[in-house]
């Protein structure tokens, strides 16, 4: 439903892509784990390998937590908007 | 022949109508242009009942009565050196809260008001706004003078104006008020006089007030004292309003439904900056979130919109939810800032043992199981001096603007709440369905939302690290971080001996 206005509504998309200097944002949450508060928010670069921003990106912030680094990669279920991400996970 | 005896209303009309008047060189539509776009039907203005029935010359005397004795109070507060009289120095964390995020949203509605009291067609109406507009900038100066001078012995409480326009959780407040103040007039005062000032008021006044009464801060106790007159005929304006646009027209019924559910929920929300502070920034706490909830919202509320049901009106949506997570908001609230309490105006300190036992107390289902083992293990790390501050930046719920830290308190409290919806091609994240549904409802207005976290991304908070960022915000170093080591508690020690217990662990 559209917004009810009197004259005519400004369009502006604050968040839109173009606006975040060539970065993409990415929120990551880590399930059952709320030591984090709730999931992190990240400006990356589309081009970034997920390889990198599991051992980069997502390590800088959640290896806080005992756990992440007995995390086995090759069992995570990922899910993206709700609904699930199938991933192939290969360990070199 | 005798006059007829009038009584208190009809004096009071007699008194103050016909001072509008039909106008003949412009029409009325182009004079009052803001009051019939949103739908609402007012057939006959004149049917509006005065909520307050003050003349000027009344209302001058009433309010100035009460500034001298506020101001004597406040002066006297202030010879005495009455802020070592607070249970603890952290307690002063509630009030740079309070100066910061509710401070400003007076003001705001100041604005607003001021703003109805020109445009609404009504006379009487608009004599109400217009009164409610002097009262909430008397709020507001009332409240920036009592806590001046808080200002002079503790950090953080220097620069209010500056920071609630850009600091990640007081955009929390910001974007409330500003959703508003962005509205057409009826739906700013059903948000404001009905679902803030009358439903949900007292949420948002006793835990502040009696927070102060229980922690020796008489200058806020005072504050609260000399605006509760106001806050009645705050309430009273509320209650004429929905009844007026009620009774008027049975198409406005949906409109109002609509809002109700919608600023119910913004509201609620923000008020979850509340329950954190009830429940852990006190040193003594009187009343738990969840006694404060179920007294006023559940019980008063309840009888409220039973009493309002004649006219159609239900229960606002999402309600149950609110209910059920009032075991939880508090908590989970506080947590977020104690990870990020490098990044806060207010000093954070993690909960006593003491204040630990008596959320147990408060919170017989949840604190124990799902919060307490995280306090004691940031307790463990600040002892072992591994603790730090989170790394990362929150993901905000794109309406509320709240880090989304909800979670699925009726089916699954470990689980963080997610609600995702598309617009333009983009994806736009929530915390509830009840921010979900006021997006979807208004799309436009909610893509221009101003998040923190997202700006900071773009570039536009003073640069890309958290000292810049924090720079751009007014924070001075000294404001930020935990209580223990801060100069206000190295100040707190000086004046009540090194030796004191220390309130906070």
């Amino acid at each position: 439903m559209a917004v009810i206005a009197k004259d005519g509504y400004i369009d502006l998309v604050r968040d839109k892509v173009e606006n975040f200097n060539g970065n993409q944002l990415v929120h990551v949450g880590w399930d059952d784990h709320l030591l984090f508060s709730a999931a992190q928010a990240f400006p990356l670069p589309p081009e970034m390998p997920f390889q990198v921003l599991v051992s980069e990106v997502m390590t800088s912030v959640f290896n806080d937590h005992p756990d992440f680094a007995k995390i086995d990669w090759s069992t995570v279920k990922w899910v993206l908007d709700g609904e699930a991400l199938c991933l192939i996970w290969k360990n070199h | 022949m005798a006059a007829k005896r009038l009584n208190l209303r009809k004096r009071y009309e007699l008194l103050t109508r016909g001072m509008g008047w039909e106008t003949t060189h412009q029409k009325m539509d182009d004079v009052f242009p803001y009051d019939t776009f949103e739908g609402i039907k007012i057939t006959d203005w004149d049917k509006w009942e005065d909520p307050f029935r003050l003349t000027m010359d009344a209302y001058w005397k009433f309010q100035a009565e009460k500034e001298r004795k506020l101001y004597a109070v406040i002066d006297s507060f202030a010879q005495n050196n009455g802020q070592t009289n607070l249970a603890d120095a952290s307690y002063l964390s509630a009030i740079k809260l309070f100066i910061t995020g509710v401070t400003p949203i007076e003001y705001a509605a100041h604005r607003g008001f001021a703003h109805l009291g020109r445009h609404f067609r009504g006379d009487g109406a608009r004599i109400a706004c217009q009164m409610q507009a002097i009262d909430e900038l008397r709020h507001q100066q009332t409240q920036v003078h009592t806590i001046s001078h808080y200002n002079k012995h503790f950090d953080g409480l220097h620069d209010p104006f500056h920071q609630f326009d850009r600091v990640w959780y007081l955009s929390v407040p910001k974007s409330f008020s500003e959703d508003a103040l962005s509205a057409g007039p009826f739906e700013f005062i059903t948000s404001i006089s009905f679902a803030f000032e009358y439903v949900l008021t007292n949420l948002l006044f006793v835990p502040f007030m009696s927070g102060a009464a229980y922690n020796g801060d008489m200058a806020t106790v005072t504050f609260g004292f000399s605006a509760q007159s106001d806050e009645s005929r705050h309430m009273t304006l509320g209650l004429e309003i929905i009844k007026f646009m009620l009774e008027q027209h049975e198409d406005n019924l949906p409109i109002v439904q609509r809002w109700m559910d919608k600023h119910f929920w913004r509201a609620y929300r923000l008020l979850a900056l509340v329950a954190t502070m009830q429940d852990y920034m006190l040193t003594n706490s009187p009343m738990s979130w969840k006694e404060a909830w179920d007294v006023y919202f559940v019980e008063n509320g309840g009888a409220l919109f039973e009493d309002l049901s004649r006219y159609g009106l239900r229960m606002p949506k999402y309600h149950e939810l609110a209910t059920a997570e009032a075991d939880h908001i508090s908590h989970q609230v506080w947590s977020v800032f104690c990870s990020l309490g490098n990044a806060t105006g207010f000093h954070t300190f993690l909960p006593t043992e003491e204040k630990m036992d008596w959320l147990s107390e408060k919170y017989p289902d949840t604190f124990d199981k799902y919060y307490r083992p995280r306090f004691e293990y940031w307790h463990k790390q600040q002892k072992d001096g591994t603790f730090e501050f989170q790394k990362g930046l929150p993901q905000l719920c794109q309406v509320c603007q709240i880090p989304m830290v909800f979670t699925e308190v009726q089916t699954d409290p470990m689980q963080i709440s997610y609600r995702v919806t598309e617009h333009g091609g983009d994806k736009y994240h929530f915390c509830s369905d009840g921010c979900k549904d006021i997006f979807e409802n208004e799309p436009e207005k909610y893509v221009q939302a101003w998040l923190p976290v997202h700006q900071i991304f773009q570039g536009n908070c003073g640069g890309a690290t958290i000292p810049e960022v924090l720079e751009w915000y007014k924070f001075a170093p000294e404001d930020c971080g935990n209580y223990i080591g801060s100069r206000d508690h190295a100040r707190w020690q000086e004046w009540k001996g090194a030796d004191v217990a220390v309130k906070q662990a």
